[in-house]
C-alpha cells in the first residue's frame, strides 16, 4: 500500500468571519507537510491544534491556500477519518459494541463473513470482547472510547485524524490501544496524526513532533521523536492472544 | 439515600378514596343520583359486560383510536425524517403545517362528514389529523437536533440519503418520535370519544355508551362508561412507556452515563 500524505499550502483562516466580525486569523500564511507515519501535533490550549484537525479532515473550510492530499488511487471520503474528544460523537449509540464496529465494514461494501471476522479482531485487539453485546452508553468511559477507536480504524483508513482522543484512558488500557495503533501504522501503512497536549502520548506514539503556537498559528518546534517498533504484526494478534503491547 | 414510596402506596390512597366514597354514599350524604355508590357503579359495569355488550364500545373505541394513530405515524413518521434530512423543504412549509396544527381538529369534523361522507372513515381521518400533525413535527424536531459529527459520519461513509435516513436520523430522532405518538394516543382518544358521543355513525363506542347511558338517567353505568374511557387512556398510555422501554433500551440509565454522552 502506498504512503499518504499532506501538503497544506498558504493556509488562511478565520473564525472570524462566519462571527460577522473582523479580526486578526488564526492562521494565515500557514505552510506544512505531513509524510507518512504518526505525526503528534502539540501545542498549549487554544494554540489551534483542533482547528487544524478539522482544516484537515476538510470539516472546516479555509478562508484561502490549501489543504491536498496525495493519497493512492485519489482520495475518497472515506480514506481520512477524524475522531475528536467525544467519543460518544463517534459511535451510534443504538448500536451493540460488535454493530458499531461492524457498521462501517458493511456500509463500505465487506462481506458479510469479512466484517464478523473483522469486528472478532477489532474486539480482541482493543480488549472490548466482554462489552460486545452492550450499547455504549452502558459501559466504562475507558471501553467506550477503545470502542469508537475501533470503529473509527475499523476499515483500515489511509489516514487517521486523532483529536485529544486518548484522553480518557487509564494507563493499562493506553498501552493496548497505542500498541494497536502502532501495528496500523507500520503494517497497515496509516498515516496517523494524533493531535494531543500529553507530552507521554507523543512519546508513546508517534515519529515526529510538531509543536504550534503564536498568532498567527506556527511551527514552534518540528522534531523527530526516537522510538523501538513493536515486534508482532498486526495479524498475529487475532489468532487469540490478547496481550497487546508487543515492545 | 433518596426516599422511595412503598409500590403498594397509590393502590392503598385509591382503595382508601373509594372506601370513603362508599361510607358516604351508605351515611345518604349525596344524592345516588348524581353520585351513585362505587358498588353501585360496578354492578352498573358488570351489568352492562353481561347485557349490553359493552365490552364491544370499548373494542370498537380501541380499534379507531388505534387505527388513527398508526396511520398517524405510517405517515407522521417518513414524512418527518424526510422533512429532518430535506431542511430546505421543510423551511418552506413549516409555517403551513403549524398553522394546520393551530386549527383545533373539532373544528374539521363537519368538513371531514362532507368530504368523506358520513362513515368510519370520517371518525378515524379526524383522530387521525391532529395525530400525524403531532408526529410529523416531533420527527422534524428530533432529526433536526441529530449529532452533526454522526452525519459527518455519513460522509465519511458515502451512506446514500436513504441509509442516513433509516440509520441515523430515525434512531436520533426516536425519543421525540415517541412522545409524538403519546400525545397523539391521547388526542386521538378525545376525539374518538368526543365524535362517538354526538354523531350517530355506530351503534358502537364509548362515547356513544356514555351519551345514551346519560339521556336514560341512568347515572350508573354512565360512570361505568367513563371509568372505562379513563382506564382505556391509562391502558394507551402505559403500552407507549413499554414502547420507549423496548425501543430506547439503549438510551443512558443512569445522570453518569447521561453525563458521558455530551462528553
Amino acid at each position: 500500500m502506498g504512503h499518504s500524505t499532506v501538503i497544506v499550502q498558504d493556509l488562511r483562516f478565520s473564525y472570524a468571519q462566519s462571527n460577522g466580525l473582523s479580526a486578526a486569523p488564526l492562521y494565515d500564511g500557514f505552510s506544512l507537510s505531513i509524510g507518512s507515519g504518526a505525526t503528534a501535533i502539540g501545542g498549549e490550549s487554544g494554540a489551534g491544534k483542533s482547528t487544524l484537525a478539522r482544516l484537515l479532515a476538510g470539516h472546516l473550510p479555509a478562508n484561502a491556500g490549501s489543504v491536498r492530499w496525495n493519497i493512492e488511487g485519489g482520495r475518497r471520503p472515506r480514506d481520512v477519518n477524524y475522531m475528536d474528544q467525544t467519543p460518544m460523537n463517534s459511535v451510534f449509540p443504538w448500536q451493540s459494541v460488535r454493530k458499531n464496529i461492524e457498521y462501517p465494514l458493511l456500509r463500505l461494501g465487506w462481506t458479510k463473513e469479512k466484517a464478523c471476522h473483522r469486528t472478532t479482531q477489532l474486539l480482541d485487539i482493543f480488549r472490548i470482547q466482554h462489552v460486545a453485546t452492550s450499547f455504549p452508553a452502558h459501559i466504562s468511559g475507558g471501553e467506550l472510547q477503545r470502542t469508537a477507536i475501533a470503529r473509527c480504524v475499523s476499515w483500515s483508513p489511509r489516514v487517521l485524524i486523532l483529536d485529544e482522543s486518548l484522553s480518557a484512558l487509564d494507563a493499562a488500557t493506553k498501552e493496548v490501544v497505542v500498541a494497536a495503533l502502532r501495528r496500523l501504522v507500520v503494517d497497515e501503512n496509516v498515516t496517523l496524526i494524533l493531535i494531543t497536549h500529553n507530552p507521554a502520548d507523543i512519546e508513546m506514539l508517534a515519529d515526529r513532533c510538531l509543536m504550534l503556537g503564536g498568532r498567527p498559528v506556527h511551527v514552534v518546534t518540528d522534531r523527530l521523536v526516537q522510538r523501538e517498533e513493536p515486534t508482532a504484526p498486526l495479524s498475529q494478534n487475532a489468532n487469540g492472544t490478547t496481550e497487546g503491547s508487543g515492545r | 439515600m433518596t426516599y422511595r414510596p412503598a409500590k403498594f402506596a397509590p393502590w392503598l390512597i385509591t382503595a382508601g378514596l373509594l372506601a370513603i366514597w362508599q361510607v358516604v354514599s351508605i351515611l345518604g350524604w349525596v344524592d345516588p343520583f348524581f353520585l351513585p355508590s362505587p358498588m353501585q357503579i360496578a354492578k352498573a359495569l358488570w351489568h352492562a359486560m353481561a347485557h349490553e355488550r359493552f365490552h364491544l364500545d370499548l373494542l370498537w373505541t380501541l380499534v379507531r383510536v388505534l387505527s388513527a394513530v398508526l396511520c398517524a405515524a405510517a405517515v407522521g413518521i417518513p414524512l418527518g425524517l424526510a422533512f429532518g434530512f430535506y431542511r430546505r423543504a421543510y423551511a418552506s412549509i413549516e409555517g403551513l403545517i403549524h398553522a394546520l396544527r393551530s386549527v383545533p381538529a373539532s373544528a374539521l369534523f363537519p368538513l371531514f362528514l362532507l368530504v368523506i361522507g358520513v362513515s368510519e372513515r370520517a371518525i378515524i381521518a379526524l383522530a387521525f389529523y391532529p395525530s400525524a400533525l403531532f408526529i410529523l413535527v416531533n420527527t422534524v424536531t428530533g432529526a433536526r437536533l441529530a449529532n452533526r459529527r454522526r452525519l459527518q459520519q455519513a460522509q465519511t461513509l458515502e451512506l446514500s440519503p436513504r441509509r442516513i435516513i433509516t440509520d441515523i436520523l430515525f434512531y436520533e430522532s426516536l425519543p421525540h418520535i415517541l412522545a409524538g405518538v403519546r400525545n397523539a394516543v391521547s388526542y386521538a382518544l378525545v376525539l374518538v370519544v368526543a365524535v362517538e358521543m354526538f354523531i350517530g355513525l355506530s351503534p358502537y363506542g364509548l362515547g356513544r355508551r356514555i351519551f345514551e347511558y346519560q339521556s336514560a338517567y341512568r347515572t350508573p353505568p354512565t360512570y361505568a362508561a367513563i371509568a372505562v374511557a379513563g382506564a382505556l387512556g391509562i391502558l394507551l398510555n402505559a403500552f407507549v412507556t413499554l414502547l420507549e422501554r423496548r425501543l430506547l433500551r439503549w438510551l443512558p440509565h443512569t445522570q453518569e452515563e447521561t453525563d458521558r454522552r455530551t462528553g
